[in-house]
């Protein structure tokens, strides 16, 4: 365990220097909701917001297989094997410290985007709404983060993943379960966030999430031990 | 210090890549010579704990492979065939990145062993470079300055001279003979050359099975007298035991070639490491 901290820290690096993710992320977590709230529309600022969410997450979601493609190519390249992996106490940390990094640098994003958005909107949004909301926010990116690695795994390209992801997405949106979404209508989430069962429908989601975490693990290892 | 491997077996898809494997090396560069797909970096990587085996023990310097991997990882430093390196982050970055997963905690001890390692390989000037710029031969030299990390007691170099020129080949190999003094180097490769003029002993392994086991000198005297140069005015090339080389003299064609009883007017010759590999694995070269 000594050295997930490292392991994170340089996969940050990684991701920090690849300019065109950080462009993406720029342009989803700053661009959009600037050109968002200067529409000239009747909305309420709430209503506002989540037409906002809605596009930033469907953007983002679909950039974050290009993110996982980055860190983690779905194989151990002969360096990462015998000469990272070697200096490892604990060798499954590697592909934990791969996909807590990808989830970190997206949840920078996110949380300066809301600290400036809280700054802008603290009275006008009730602050358990937004709270709420960010739950299910960074629910759907740890899920589709270890969704994706777990895919990467079986598919080399970022492209396939992708396509997948994409699909994953629409049916998502149309389907509208809390079971097995990963991000919804903004209406829907709007009127059900609030509700219990939603909520306890939404653990076994993370709990999924969860388990394709342990999934990864159990795949990477496999991987260090197939030649 | 010594590497002691007893009848190790290893089974990948039903096939043994490794097949009751028996040998012990002490300090110095030891070679391990055999052609692509003879098992040397199966043996490489099941020696540094990186793959499980099926049958056999394995001792590195008194700490058993199997039972203490942690251990073993410790001391040992491994150079990888084709080594390279995450393209878009310094020299500087990656050695601290590579110290700190060593255990290195200390930033000041980290800046020490990074200068260290790299003046060791003369590259302390290219240290803020990106990897992506580096040549191969740098690259190679960042190699082997990452297996020194921490000063291991062995240090396993997988076909470290495959894709560089002559001259980065000349200089790798200098470079492996300075650093091989209180340590054991093992070298795997299939370019003879490497292990002629850098092993006092070696290992020729062929398809998983240990087909010499001993000193160069020895492995090269098996031969000696026994190599032959051989004539030819006309293409026509006579029927030898075991082909070596054909080497285009101008008026004539000289061939070189491994046999007991030589054709008349052949003349003997000084042997080579390549000879003798050659022999010993009984390849027959097609001309």
């Amino acid at each position: 365990m000594r050295e997930l901290p490292f392991l994170i820290n340089f996969e940050l690096k990684r991701l920090i220097k690849s300019r065109a993710i950080s462009v993406f992320l720029i342009l989803i977590m700053l661009v959009l909701p600037i050109i968002m709230n200067n529409l000239d529309t009747q909305e309420t600022i709430i209503e506002k917001w989540y037409g906002t969410l809605q596009l930033q997450m469907v953007f983002l979601l679909i950039l974050i297989p290009s993110m996982v493609s980055y860190v983690w190519k779905g194989y151990l390249q002969s360096f990462e094997r015998a000469v990272i992996l070697l200096k490892l106490t604990n060798r499954a940390m590697y592909i934990v410290g791969k996909i807590v990094a990808v989830l970190l640098f997206v949840s920078v994003y996110l949380f300066f985007f809301y600290v400036i958005f809280f700054i802008f909107y603290a009275n006008k949004i009730p602050i358990s709404i937004l709270l709420i909301t960010l739950f299910q926010v960074f629910l759907s990116i740890f899920y589709s983060i270890t969704f994706s690695f777990f895919i990467s795994f079986y598919l080399k390209r970022t492209v396939y993943l992708h396509i997948l992801l994409i699909v994953y997405l629409v049916f998502s949106i149309y389907l509208n379960s809390p079971y097995f979404s990963i991000w919804f209508n903004p209406d829907y989430l709007q009127h059900q966030m609030t509700d219990l069962l939603f909520n306890v429908k939404r653990g076994i989601f993370l709990s999924i999430g969860i388990l394709f975490m342990f999934g990864n693990v159990l795949l990477f290892k496999r991987r260090v031990n197939d030649k | 210090m010594e590497i002691k491997i007893k009848n190790l077996t290893k089974i990948y898809k039903n096939i043994k890549v490794l097949d009751n494997v028996s040998l012990e090396i002490h300090n110095g560069v030891f070679g391990l010579l055999g052609e692509n797909g003879a098992g040397k970096t199966t043996l490489m990587e099941i020696i540094s704990t990186l793959l499980p085996f099926d049958d056999g023990e394995i001792e590195v310097a008194g700490l058993n492979v199997k039972k203490e991997p942690l251990k073993v990882c410790e001391i040992l430093g491994y150079l990888p065939q084709k080594f390279d390196f995450f393209p878009k982050v310094t020299l500087e970055e990656s050695f601290d990145y590579l110290c700190k997963l060593k255990g290195m905690n200390n930033s000041e001890s980290r800046k020490q062993e990074i200068n260290l390692r790299l003046q060791e390989v003369g590259l302390l000037s290219e240290q803020k470079k990106y990897i992506q710029e580096l040549s191969g031969g740098m690259k190679q030299r960042f190699g082997i300055a990452q297996a020194l990390i921490g000063n291991p007691k062995i240090i396993l170099i997988d076909e470290p001279t495959v894709g560089l020129d002559p001259h980065e080949r000349i200089s790798f190999r200098n470079l492996i003979t300075r650093i091989s003094r209180d340590k054991i180097i093992l070298l795997s490769t299939h370019i003879v050359q490497d292990i002629a003029s850098t092993c006092k002993n070696l290992m020729v392994l062929q398809k998983g099975k240990v087909n010499y086991f001993g000193s160069t000198i020895d492995l090269i005297n098996k031969v000696r007298g026994k190599v032959w140069l051989y004539n030819i005015l006309d293409d026509e090339i006579p029927h030898v035991d075991l082909f070596v080389s054909l080497q285009d003299k101008g008026s004539s064609i000289e061939i070189r070639y491994i046999a007991d009883n030589p054709l008349q007017g052949s003349i003997s010759t000084e042997p080579t490491l390549e000879d003798a590999y050659i022999y010993i694995n009984r390849k027959e070269l097609t001309v």
